[in-house]
């Protein structure tokens, strides 16, 4: 895949992104202002660029997430582009605000700033997080210091990744927040409102899936299996925002 | 030289109660963040002043620079409608999460003044203002319809012992006094009812005319602190600026008491100050 289609990858992506709202494990990739994405393209550019140099296998999954493997040792790697404040004790801020209205912090959480983290695609590894250059034509510098960074890493490696995984699948969650964000788009004439209703009622869900014209939802218990049916309108947001969904309703 | 303690953080309430528009839990924010600039003071003054001119109890303005932390995903979503909604005395922000229509989240209110970087400005009420062509103005309003209050009242209060009297008479007297009892009352208390509502009116009138007197006069609005030195006893008063009325040609300012050390106590305190010449 050259960079252009890869490009035009990631902004058709962007269109069905409004699911991370409703997401309870969002899918990385680009969590830009809409103002910024345009430049962040030009930006993503230039570092794919500098991967693809380094013989990178370029990939970007249907919900805009980009991975990258690496040619030598073909371990792969998840990187997303945020829009964020420097605040790390969020946390520590929610538990003060119990007893306080408000907190007045210091300048050092300034502005907003461009962060580039990275992860592999492996059990328990953490997201590292770069702060952008402000000198917008360095990226292509700093993939060639995440590139090493990811090499050192995989150094201490002695197995396989498990990056085996389609990267176009849609998880219990993704159709969870489907049905959460066709509820809020298509609105309490549609059978999604009433289903996405008793979701949230649900403890847990063993597991659900989204057939032609059916939501079929399996609680913890095995006996307590719900059928929901829905029409074309659904069918239509489903094809939309799940990408395994085959549409059925003609 | 940059400024410390200019950047806020609020916690995040949801706005509707109502179970039927409740949202997912994803798409309820936990942290608000926004910086208090001098753009952002002078906003918040203009507004204000708009308040105070054109009687608004709200005004809600689209923002951009805010900042939603969402700490069950550890993200900030980025397609969130944020607004401003600035009131006499305080300021919070609400939001709306894409694909939502109305706002569903609001932060807590905070009290404008608690906003400032350093110590809350006192503003000092200065008798000399009222000797001004605007205050001399706005005094003389204030007294012709203080007199015109007084009249309907003293009409108001000499109706009332004409309908006790006429009761009485109705009472004690078997005869007949030829006189429709019943619809002179009738009328007597239309005429007495009609006469309150003035009153009323005239009243609002002249709160009206001494809040526009305070503002005008000593730039003073709801939620300032201010200090008055009395000139009869010269006893140092500062309070909070709550509300203002005019009666007997006094104009009373009240408000929670600002104490020595700086804060708001919780006793009622109050400034006299005569308008004009006492008749």
């Amino acid at each position: 895949m050259n960079i252009t289609k890869i490009i035009s990858a990631v902004r058709k992506a962007r269109k069905v992104r409004d699911l991370n709202n409703f997401h309870r494990i969002p899918r990385s990739g680009i969590n830009v202002k809409n103002e910024e994405f345009n430049g962040v393209l030009l930006l993503l550019k230039s570092m794919l660029k500098q991967f693809k140099t380094e013989k990178c296998h370029i990939e970007i999954s249907f919900y805009g997430e980009i991975f990258i493997t690496l040619n030598e040792s073909g371990h792969r790697f998840e990187l997303s582009i945020a829009n964020r404040p420097n605040i790390k004790n969020a946390k520590e801020l929610l538990k003060k605000l119990e007893t306080n209205n408000f907190i007045k912090l210091d300048n050092d959480y300034s502005k907003n700033s461009l962060t580039i983290s990275i992860r592999t695609i492996r059990k328990r590894s953490e997201w590292k997080h770069f702060q952008a250059p402000e000198n917008n034509n360095d990226w292509s510098i700093m993939a060639g210091r995440i590139l090493k960074e990811v090499k050192l890493r995989v150094r201490y490696y002695n197995n396989d990744d498990y990056n085996h995984f389609p990267i176009n699948d849609s998880s219990k969650e993704d159709k969870i927040a489907a049905i959460h964000l066709g509820a809020a788009l298509l609105g309490q004439s549609s059978m999604l409102f009433h289903v996405s209703k008793s979701l949230r009622k649900m403890i847990y869900i063993e597991s659900l899936s989204i057939t032609k014209n059916c939501v079929v939802i399996k609680e913890s218990d095995v006996w307590k299996e719900s059928n929901h049916y829905f029409g074309k309108k659904e069918d239509a947001f489903f094809d939309k925002y799940l990408p395994e969904y085959v549409a059925g309703n003609d | 030289m940059t400024t410390k303690n200019n950047i806020i953080c609020l916690g995040v309430n949801e706005l509707y109660q109502d179970k039927d528009v409740q949202q997912p839990i994803t798409t309820q924010p936990s942290l608000c963040f926004f910086e208090f600039t001098e753009e952002l003071k002078d906003t918040i003054d203009k507004v204000k002043k708009l308040l105070f001119e054109q009687s608004f109890h709200e005004v809600t303005i689209q923002v951009f620079t805010v900042n939603w932390y969402f700490n069950l995903t550890n993200r900030y979503h980025h397609n969130v409608q944020s607004f401003l909604h600035i009131s006499q005395e305080s300021i919070y922000f609400s939001g709306i999460l894409s694909p939502y229509k109305k706002e569903h989240f609001s932060t807590a209110r905070i009290n404008i003044n608690q906003l400032s970087f350093n110590q809350i400005p006192i503003k000092e009420i200065d008798l000399n203002q009222l000797t001004i062509p605007l205050a001399i103005g706005l005094i003389n309003k204030i007294q012709n319809l203080s007199k015109l209050h007084l009249e309907q009242e003293e009409l108001y209060y000499g109706i009332d012992p004409i309908i006790t009297e006429l009761r009485e008479l109705d009472k004690k007297t078997a005869l007949d006094i030829h006189l429709d009892s019943e619809s002179q009352l009738d009328f007597l208390n239309k005429k007495a009812n009609e006469i309150y509502s003035k009153m009323e009116k005239i009243e609002g009138e002249v709160n009206l005319l001494a809040s526009q007197l305070v503002y005008q006069i000593f730039g003073i609005m709801k939620g300032d602190w201010i200090s008055y030195v009395d000139p009869i006893n010269d006893m140092l008063i500062q309070l909070q600026f709550e509300q203002c009325n005019v009666y007997n040609g006094i104009l009373n300012i009240t408000g929670p008491v600002v104490t020595k050390a700086g804060v708001l106590g919780k006793r009622e305190q109050y400034i006299n100050i005569k308008l004009g010449e006492s008749d």
